[in-house]
């Protein structure tokens, strides 16, 4: 079709895998040739859109006890000969026992208020076996967590739950890994870099279509939009936890002059976390409480809203209320029934996952540090499985919360399984249905897709019957300012 | 070898599987179509791992891992004798719930793409899955797959010209539900 040109090299062109003379070549042929320069970036385009469908689909995780095989039993005998499939089998009938023998020592230890509290480190002879076959995996707590929780389900549900965890430091192939891959690149940047025109070859040389051509592939950035994915297997996610709210401040600022903020600078989490909201405070011991509620989107009525609220243990000072750490490395990561949740999104977000924050994917950045009253909400909109209904009632996810004690090194896990339990959206908190209307009102700004059955008057309407207490009169205020911007949008502002 | 020495190994270990996990178990599957196979192959793999020497495969670390997989894979089909096909891939498939209202319209889309790269011959499926998803050079696949590079760029491109014929039915029938969307606006 394009004179000698092997059809081939024109993807491997796209794909940036053409030797720098071959590039070289075809940029040349392609400056006279406008049929092939269209048909690159046709073809760039394919390529783009395919990375990102790919880029989309969930991968599945080794098992925790897959895991502590390869870390624990090579611990013990490092360079023994070969682990063939038939001892791998033996391991896994051996799995069963371990897991039971486990849990028997859990049984005797359960605490009346139902709560288990594993301490390896000051209960050395009792655990010594326990250790060695697994990793050395700290304190686990499970707990009974309110309303959104099975009463007594703690020390049952710890049956599923039994092989200790790798807790919260894994992420799903996205780790970066600056040192210990090979060559310059780590793993994130590289697959970020994946098709665009910039790459370090084997030598380091760095490869670059000339800025100057018209199809020019500088602009590939990797944008994670934030849509829905879709929930396959056993899955699970880490939610990261944004302690940040300037972008309501400039949302304001911008409304205040009778302008629409621009889209960039509408951070839906950060708007959400803006606000106080009213949460209970821990009471039994932990550094934080959790509250989870679940009802229809407001914008759509086949999805469902899940609202997480988090909050800091009070702790009283001396004057006061004082400000103190009570958690540090805090991770909240969300295991989905698939049988009950078919897809998920995280509402807000969109811009930490750009190319240039490509930490977003690490658990690195989620060492948060949670201040004793300081609270944490994520919201994510819910696609259930449609025939659910039928099936019999159950878990649909179960949070976990790993952190560290300020002075500890050890991790400390919280369970809470939340209960297929829906709530009408009239009959839910305040809590619930004002961060939802701050979060529609982000997704109106943005004018993002997923808030298409909504306007700002919806908005307004759920807010001003939201306001709560309002101590501070910020929910007022963010009443008069969608008003604002709904003017603004009539007069076509938008 | 000292416990020091072990323990960094360990670390570096642990490390690394936390950065090919996901994407090992996923071509793994895609070979043998059975998710605890799967995971057998990949902890085959990080056990053999361990009896490496790191200084020697570090530079080619991921290559060296895709390679002993997509091997120990192979094995264990052979092995097995399990006759798997590459339509009942859960990753790719449908996952049986085709109501229309649970749908979005990206979800549509994305289902499109993949369902073609589904139905694409095996070869080409694994090499455009290999570059898209875990992102391997030509070079690399060449390395991992046994094929010549030559034949990984013609794989590639068949692939890419599949899902463009694709794309562009898409395209067309888009057009038709943006302008819906726009008067409903």
């Amino acid at each position: 079709m394009f004179g000698k040109m092997k059809e081939s090299k024109l993807t491997a062109y796209v794909l940036n895998e053409l030797s720098r003379r071959e590039r070289r070549k075809l940029e040349k042929s392609a400056q006279n040739d406008s049929a092939l320069i269209n048909e690159l970036e046709t073809l760039n385009k394919v390529c783009r859109k395919v990375h990102a469908e790919m880029q989309e689909v969930p991968l599945p995780a080794l098992s925790d006890f897959r895991r502590n095989i390869i870390k624990n039993r090579l611990i013990l005998e490092p360079i023994k000969e070969g682990y063939s499939l038939k001892y791998l089998l033996e391991w896994k009938v051996l799995a069963p026992a371990l897991c039971a023998s486990v849990l028997a020592l859990v049984v005797v230890f359960k605490t009346p208020v139902g709560t288990v509290f594993f301490d390896n480190t000051n209960e050395p002879e009792r655990f010594a076996t326990e250790r060695e076959a697994y990793t050395p995996v700290e304190q686990y707590l499970v707990r009974d967590g309110g309303n959104s929780v099975l009463p007594g389900v703690g020390s049952k549900y710890l049956m599923d739950k039994m092989v200790p965890d790798y807790p919260m430091q894994r992420t799903k192939g996205n780790y970066v890994g600056n040192s210990l891959l090979n060559g310059n690149l780590n793993v994130d940047s590289r697959r970020l870099n994946r098709f665009s025109s910039m790459k370090l070859t084997n030598n380091g040389v760095v490869g670059k279509v000339s800025p100057s051509m018209p199809y020019n592939l500088d602009n590939y950035d990797i944008i994670f939009k934030n849509r829905t994915r879709k929930i396959k297997g056993n899955a699970s996610y880490v939610v990261p936890v944004n302690l940040e709210t300037g972008s309501y401040d400039k949302v304001m600022k911008s409304l205040n002059s009778n302008r629409i903020p621009p889209k960039d600078n509408v951070k839906i989490e950060e708007m959400v976390n803006y606000f106080d909201y009213d949460y209970p405070s821990s009471n039994d011991g932990a550094p934080f409480s959790v509250v989870t509620e679940i009802s229809k989107s407001p914008w759509n009525d086949n999805h469902k809203l899940l609202h997480i609220g988090l909050k800091g243990k009070d702790i009283m000072g001396e004057i006061g209320l004082a400000r103190e750490l009570v958690a540090k490395d805090v991770k909240i990561k969300l295991e989905f029934n698939p049988r009950k949740i078919k897809a998920y999104r995280l509402i807000g977000y969109e811009s930490r996952r750009s190319a240039n924050d490509n930490s977003y994917h690490s658990c690195e950045m989620f060492a948060n540090e949670l201040m004793s009253g300081h609270m944490t909400t994520v919201l994510y909109e819910l696609i259930p499985v449609a025939h659910a209904e039928k099936q019999l009632s159950g878990k649909l996810m179960t949070l976990k919360f790993g952190y560290k004690l300020p002075n500890k090194d050890q991790w400390r896990i919280l369970l809470y399984p939340v209960l297929e339990k829906y709530s009408d959206f009239d009959m839910t908190s305040d809590n619930f249905r004002f961060s939802t209307a701050v979060a529609a009102f982000g997704m109106l700004l943005k004018n993002s897709d997923y808030s298409r059955n909504l306007s700002f008057d919806d908005v307004i309407k759920i807010a001003k019957g939201a306001k709560g207490k309002d101590l501070n009169g910020d929910r007022n205020d963010f009443v008069r300012l969608v008003e604002t911007a709904s003017a603004l949008n009539g007069k076509g502002y938008r | 070898m000292g416990t020091d020495q072990n323990k960094s190994k360990q670390d570096w270990i642990l490390k690394t599987l936390d950065c090919y996990e996901g994407r090992l178990v996923q071509y793994a599957f895609r070979i043998v179509g059975d998710i605890e196979l799967a995971q057998d192959v990949v902890q085959e793999t990080f056990l053999q791992l361990w009896k490496e020497k790191r200084a020697k495969i570090e530079s080619y670390l991921e290559q060296w891992l895709y390679t002993v997989c997509r091997n120990k894979a192979f094995d264990l089909k052979k092995k097995e004798k399990r006759m798997f096909s590459l339509q009942s891939d859960i990753d790719f498939a449908d996952d049986g719930d085709n109501s229309p209202t649970a749908d979005i319209e990206r979800q549509e889309d994305a289902v499109g793409i993949l369902d073609v790269i589904n139905s694409l011959p095996s070869n080409q499926k694994e090499v455009i899955c290999l570059k898209f998803q875990d992102g391997l050079s030509y070079k690399e696949i060449s390395k991992v797959t046994g094929l010549s590079v030559s034949n990984v760029g013609f794989l590639m491109h068949k692939g890419v010209k599949s899902m463009r014929a694709l794309l562009k039915k898409q395209d067309n029938k888009g057009i038709a539900e943006r302008g819906v969307r726009c008067l409903a606006r």
